[in-house]
């Protein structure tokens, strides 16, 4: 089935829209959804979250690649339950470990308030992804968009994983003095 | 910190995450570096020295080193009691490698390799290049190379003076260009890494190759491995080794998004692919011209015989 055939089902408000999602989409899903939590059955709920927030988005809304929508319901679902099950809690579990790794890249909190408008920060933030080479862009979305470990990032592409930790290392620079300029426009 | 980056993050427009998400996962690099007559000519010389009696050979198979490139701290054990525990050594005045251990089914081979520095420029080397080697295939019935300069990746950051452990896989195939003939007798030989932006400066002093000649080993790929056919409801295949998860009716070379799976034990046991898998791709089969399948690597080894079934994709397949 075509996304616009799949769109069509959601548009007529017919309800297999939903399962034909989950059976084109469904791994993808649990993928992201598993990168972020680590357990099966966190990434099933995300999952059926994420189908139901399309359901309830389409229509208006409409898609122009169904995979990356779905993506980011999944990992906007997956992170809101991350948060919740870590609600006051330091742990040391790998998205710790991400965030401090993006503490490198972060701007400080003056400069990202001068950029709390969501469009300001998404273009600033896209216009830093659009500077860079694609190689690094690569890595550095697999890292921290669909977190992955530098591990896998590094055996599908091919590289190093100290090739992959330079870039990230790297990059993290950039994406810091990137969002320090903008904010202090 | 508070984790607002990762909302940034998330604002990433979609041409870059189908972009990221559509990268094929090739695993082994295979950058031609030497004319093949070279090539031929470094292996010769490489097989005359083992053959000389320049090399020592030992038993060195070392389980903690086996344990560190997989995932679960019994497989050594496995390793030893299934027969693919080595321990042969080689060593050049420069470095020691040792072959630990190396399991292989129809599609694929995984080596798990240690280098050891045993004088100052071996050392500098490893200081260079945070000890990262890399390996070629040769037939040794020609001479010729099967395959150049894959990755040997080392399972953590070297750490001086200390040994260090490599993991390397192979595909029989790779993509449509490169296909290992597993029945003929093969050698596995250490060579210089390959450069990257980062090292092209640092490698140029290595380039000769002098530092490691005679690094090789004979290696033949078992033909006892254990591996099983599962099928789905509709007729299709799923092949299953102690290494492999392969799709075979999985053909769509465009399609690279994630494929997800799940094994089943016949003892109500449930492990999804989350830290089994490593790297997979499409599997290309230069006999029949097109790709059969899609297959995933699995780092630990699998006990095929008490598997119920797989789900691949949602799809269930059973024994």
């Amino acid at each position: 089935m075509t996304d616009s055939e799949l769109i069509g089902l959601y548009n007529a408000r017919d309800e297999s829209a939903v399962s034909e999602t989950k059976r084109k989409y469904g791994s993808y899903c649990m993928t992201v959804a598993q990168n972020i939590l680590r357990s099966s059955e966190d990434a099933e709920e995300c999952l059926s979250d994420a189908l139901l927030a399309a359901w309830k988005s389409i229509p208006p809304a409409q898609p122009e690649n169904m995979q990356t929508f779905l993506g980011k319901l999944t990992r906007n679902a997956a992170l809101s339950r991350w948060r919740k099950l870590h609600t006051g809690k330091r742990g040391s579990g790998r998205i710790e470990l991400l965030l401090e790794e993006l503490s490198d890249a972060a701007a400080s909190d003056d400069a990202l308030d001068r950029l709390e408008d969501v469009m300001a920060l998404r273009e600033t933030f896209n216009r830093f992804l659009g500077s860079l080479k694609k190689e690094h862009r690569i890595i550095f979305l697999r890292r921290y968009w669909y977190m992955q470990d530098v591990a896998e990032i590094a055996s599908a592409l091919g590289l190093s994983e100290s090739k992959v930790k330079t870039v990230l290392h790297r990059t993290r620079k950039k994406l810091k003095k990137a969002l320090e300029s903008e904010g202090s426009i | 910190m508070n984790d607002k980056m990762l909302d940034i993050i998330g604002l990433a427009d979609e041409k870059y995450l189908l972009e990221a998400e559509a990268q094929p996962a090739r695993r082994i690099k295979h950058t031609r570096r030497f004319s093949a007559g070279m090539i031929a000519a470094a292996a010769a010389i490489g097989l005359m020295t083992v053959t000389a009696g320049a090399v020592a050979i030992n038993s060195m198979f070392n389980k903690e080193e086996v344990n560190r490139f997989y995932n679960n701290s019994q497989t050594a054990e496995q390793i030893e009691s299934h027969g693919y525990a080595d321990g042969r050594s080689v060593e050049n005045g420069h470095f020691r490698v040792t072959i630990q251990s190396f399991v292989s089914d129809d599609y694929r081979g995984q080596l798990v390799l240690t280098t050891e520095a045993l004088d100052s420029q071996g050392e500098q080397y490893m200081k260079d290049l945070n000890g990262e080697f890399s390996f070629d295939l040769i037939y040794t019935d020609t001479g010729e190379a099967a395959l150049e300069g894959a990755d040997a990746m080392g399972t953590e950051e070297y750490s001086a003076g200390k040994p260090m452990t490599h993991e390397c896989d192979l595909e029989y195939q790779i993509g449509k260009q490169y296909s290992i003939d597993r029945s003929r007798p093969l050698a596995v030989k250490v060579v210089c890494t390959l450069p990257t932006e980062k090292t092209e400066k640092v490698l140029e002093k290595y380039q000769d190759n002098a530092l490691f000649e005679g690094l090789s080993f004979d290696i033949t790929p078992s033909d006892y491995f254990k591996s099983k056919m599962l099928y789905s409801a509709d007729g299709k295949e799923l092949y299953v080794s102690e290494i492999t998860v392969m799709a075979m009716g999985d053909q769509d070379e465009e399609d690279m998004s994630d494929r997800y799976f799940e094994i089943k034990y016949r003892d109500g046991t449930v492990r999804s692919c989350w830290g089994l898998r490593t790297h997979g791709g499409p599997y290309y089969n230069s006999d029949s011209e097109k790709y059969i399948g899609w297959y995933w690597a699995v780092r630990e080894l699998l006990d095929v015989d008490s598997i119920e079934s797989i789900t691949f994709n949602g799809v269930e397949y059973n024994g």
